[in-house]
């Protein structure tokens, strides 16, 4: 079609493929955030799914629903949906959406290579969740893939460890194109010192990727070569260690873990300012909060196998850079504390979520400071201790934030506002039951009880019972979120432009919900202050 | 992004169309250079230590990062300046500067945007004549969107 200069009228409409087609296709990033944000519910139901299965053996003592090998696939595959399905992915949903929309670009700096990035994710996870269907059963080794262990797994191996490339490849895509949009794109006006804190973590998240990543890449590749083509990296018996396999995968965990957390505290540094109705407190000590845990990262991985044998030395190390993370995170806390102090605050669902993420992963990080001190964490280690102390950081820490800067910024992505006493109920029925689910964990792991089991003594009976039900309700009570998404999507109270009062920041500028294409002409981002955010 | 720069003074409207960028080729390398360290001294130290699969991955993620940041800077030097007078539409275009120039007259010029399909972006082209110019081809459907209004609104006025 053409238009002809004499016969045009000013108001264009976005012109764009529909159907499939547009979804293939595309290269705009609110399309592309979009698509990650419902693949990574999708993966939160089906992540979901496996954890009230493994809360259903565990109901009580004995085998009841599943043979053991089962149970931990399911333990293995939980962990590796929510990490790489789940978390990573909503992640890089909300860059998508956010970042242009907050620095003032009209896009991603590489928009095509922002369409690979999501489209390579379904076929990871078509490997992955194949393998439960494939003889021999899913992987069952855990998460961290430990040889010799891992190598035990059937004809699923080689697609777990092709499915983590692809996963990482998507990641590393999804980085190098927010750190080439952040650094390239920003308004006239927009200076790193101004970008919202949520860049901010974002830019170091890449960074983190960035460097942990190849490191996966290149241990996961190892296994594989000792598997099928007669290599010993790992194999004793050749030669190889075992032990350096845990060495190389924690060198990449460690700050895999930042990579889940630090987006959820740039998201709680943009809602508590906006209900606190002030600026955030100490802007630059955020950002350099965040700079100093990300680089704290690097040099702590081996608290995570303290009890595999290593010298004083090197236990007092990492014992102490471990113990040094509370320092750049008690800056955080005290900031959005400090934030929060004689604010003139309302309590909407965003503001709820965002004050229990600061709470709960508080006690999640104090659970960790335990488990970083050597001593301390050789009675703890794989025990339901380490359980509770991991998902009170994931469960109540990222995914807290997802669902708080979900309710937040929806209103911007479907033009509508939610329904806020829906939002309350899925609230306080997530944080009750959360806290029923994984509380009583820190109780079993004191008592002795080991991770990764199906079957339990006795005296571990009544916290896994309670620890179940809390289990049973907290997933139920996500089907609410799903149902205040879905109702806000198809219509409500028209949302405005700025839909908070208190809300401050370029993306706040654009109408809700936002045009398909923005920032045409570059916005004026020089009176936008950092503190604001 | 597209700068509009009226000009009362000579009766002319000018635009100049560039990407967006908000960082020059030294000022990304800098950043590169703090961002590749870290994966190929990991890479370096993990072969020191007898894994030696890490490097060649963080050596192709390092090239992928240093080949997307170049291809970001080489489109990022791309400009267009379009002149709107009551006697003549002057395009011109080029990388740094202008290397190429079209001189049109206003009244009989054409701005044609034609859709995306799938993978393939719309087009704006301007031109008179049989002679056409192709602008805002680095610009998101968008602001190509955007440009097309604004000449043709520009066009309309001066006729």
């Amino acid at each position: 079609m053409s238009q002809a200069a004499t016969h045009h009228d000013t108001h264009h409409e976005a012109h764009h493929a529909t159907g499939i087609t547009r979804w293939l296709t595309t290269t705009n990033h609110k399309d592309i955030g979009t698509m990650y944000l419902v693949f990574s519910l999708i993966m939160f139901f089906i992540g979901g799914s496996m954890a009230m299965i493994i809360r259903l053996e565990l109901f009580q003592p004995g085998l009841q629903f599943v043979n053991p090998q089962f149970f931990n696939s399911m333990t293995t595959m939980h962990a590796l949906v929510m990490i790489f399905g789940a978390v990573m992915p909503a992640w890089t949903g909300f860059a998508n959406w956010l970042v242009p929309l907050m620095i003032g670009a009209p896009d991603m700096a590489l928009p095509r290579l922002n369409n690979w990035s999501f489209w390579i994710l379904p076929f990871a996870f078509t490997l992955l969740l194949g393998t439960l269907f494939m003889p021999g059963g899913a992987p069952a080794g855990g998460w961290t893939m430990y040889p010799p262990l891992v190598l035990q797994t059937g004809e699923a191996f080689p697609f777990l460890i092709f499915a983590v490339h692809f996963m990482g490849a998507s990641s590393i895509a999804g980085a190098i194109n927010i750190i080439a949009t952040v650094f390239n794109m920003r308004a006239p006006g927009m200076t790193l010192m101004k970008l919202p804190l949520f860049v901010w973590t974002w830019i170091i998240t890449a960074f983190l990727l960035i460097a942990s990543i190849p490191v996966l890449a290149g241990a996961v590749t190892m296994l594989l070569t000792d598997k099928f083509f007669g290599t010993s990296f790992f194999n004793a018996a050749g030669g190889g260690d075992p032990v350096m396999f845990q060495h190389i995968f924690w060198f990449f965990g460690h700050p895999e873990v930042y990579i889940l957390i630090l987006p959820a505290f740039g998201i709680a540094s943009a809602i508590i300012p906006t209900f606190a109705r002030k600026p955030l407190f100490g802007y630059s000590s955020m950002v350099y909060a965040a700079a100093s845990i990300a680089f704290l990262s690097f040099i702590v991985w081996a608290h995570h196998m303290f009890t595999v044998g290593m010298p004083l030395a090197g236990e007092l190390f990492f014992m102490y850079a471990t113990v040094l993370i509370a320092v750049p995170t008690g800056v955080k806390v005290f900031n959005w504390v400090a934030t929060m102090w004689q604010g003139s605050m309302t309590f909407e669902t965003p503001m709820l979520f965002a004050i229990a993420f600061v709470v709960l992963f508080t006690i999640g990080g104090f659970s960790g400071l335990m488990l970083g001190v050597t001593p301390v964490d050789f009675q703890y280690h794989d025990t339901y201790f380490v359980v509770a102390h991991f998902h009170y950081v994931l469960v109540t820490g990222a995914v807290y934030a997802l669902i708080a800067g979900t309710y937040f910024w929806l209103p911007k992505w479907t033009g509508h506002m939610y329904d806020e006493k829906l939002g309350k109920l899925h609230f306080w029925l997530s944080t009750i039951s959360v806290n029923v689910l994984f509380f009583p964990q820190h109780f079993l792991g004191l008592a002795g009880m080991p991770r990764r089991i199906p079957d339990y003594a006795v005296q571990f009976a009544d916290w896994n019972m309670v620890s179940s039900i809390g289990g049973f309700v907290f997933g139920a009570s996500q089907l609410l979120f799903v149902w205040g998404i879905v109702k806000c999507a198809r219509g409500g109270e028209k949302a405005t432009a700025q839909v908070w009062e208190g809300a401050h920041g370029l993306e706040w500028t654009v109408p809700s919900p936002a045009p398909y294409h923005t920032f045409s002409e570059p916005p004026d981002a020089s009176t936008i202050e950092g503190g604001m955010r | 992004m597209i700068e509009t720069r009226p000009d009362p003074e000579n009766d002319r409207h000018i635009w100049v169309v560039r990407p967006t960028r908000s960082l020059t080729w030294a000022e990304a390398k800098r950043w590169l250079y703090i961002i590749s360290t870290v994966p190929l001294a990991g890479g370096t130290l993990f072969l020191f230590f007898g894994v030696p699969l890490v490097l060649p991955f963080a050596g192709i993620e390092v090239g992928l990062l240093w080949a997307a940041f170049y291809y970001v800077q080489l489109t990022g030097q791309r400009v267009e300046i379009i002149a709107l007078s009551p006697q003549s539409l002057i395009l011109e275009r080029g990388r740094k500067a202008a290397t190429e120039r079209l001189e049109l007259d206003p009244a009989w010029a054409r701005v044609e945007l034609s859709d995306g399909r799938g993978w393939q972006p719309s087009s704006l082209r301007v031109g008179s004549h049989g002679r056409f110019m192709e602008l805002g081809s680095f610009l998101t459907d968008g602001e190509r969107q955007f440009l097309a209004n604004a000449l043709i609104n520009a066009l309309k006025k001066s006729r």
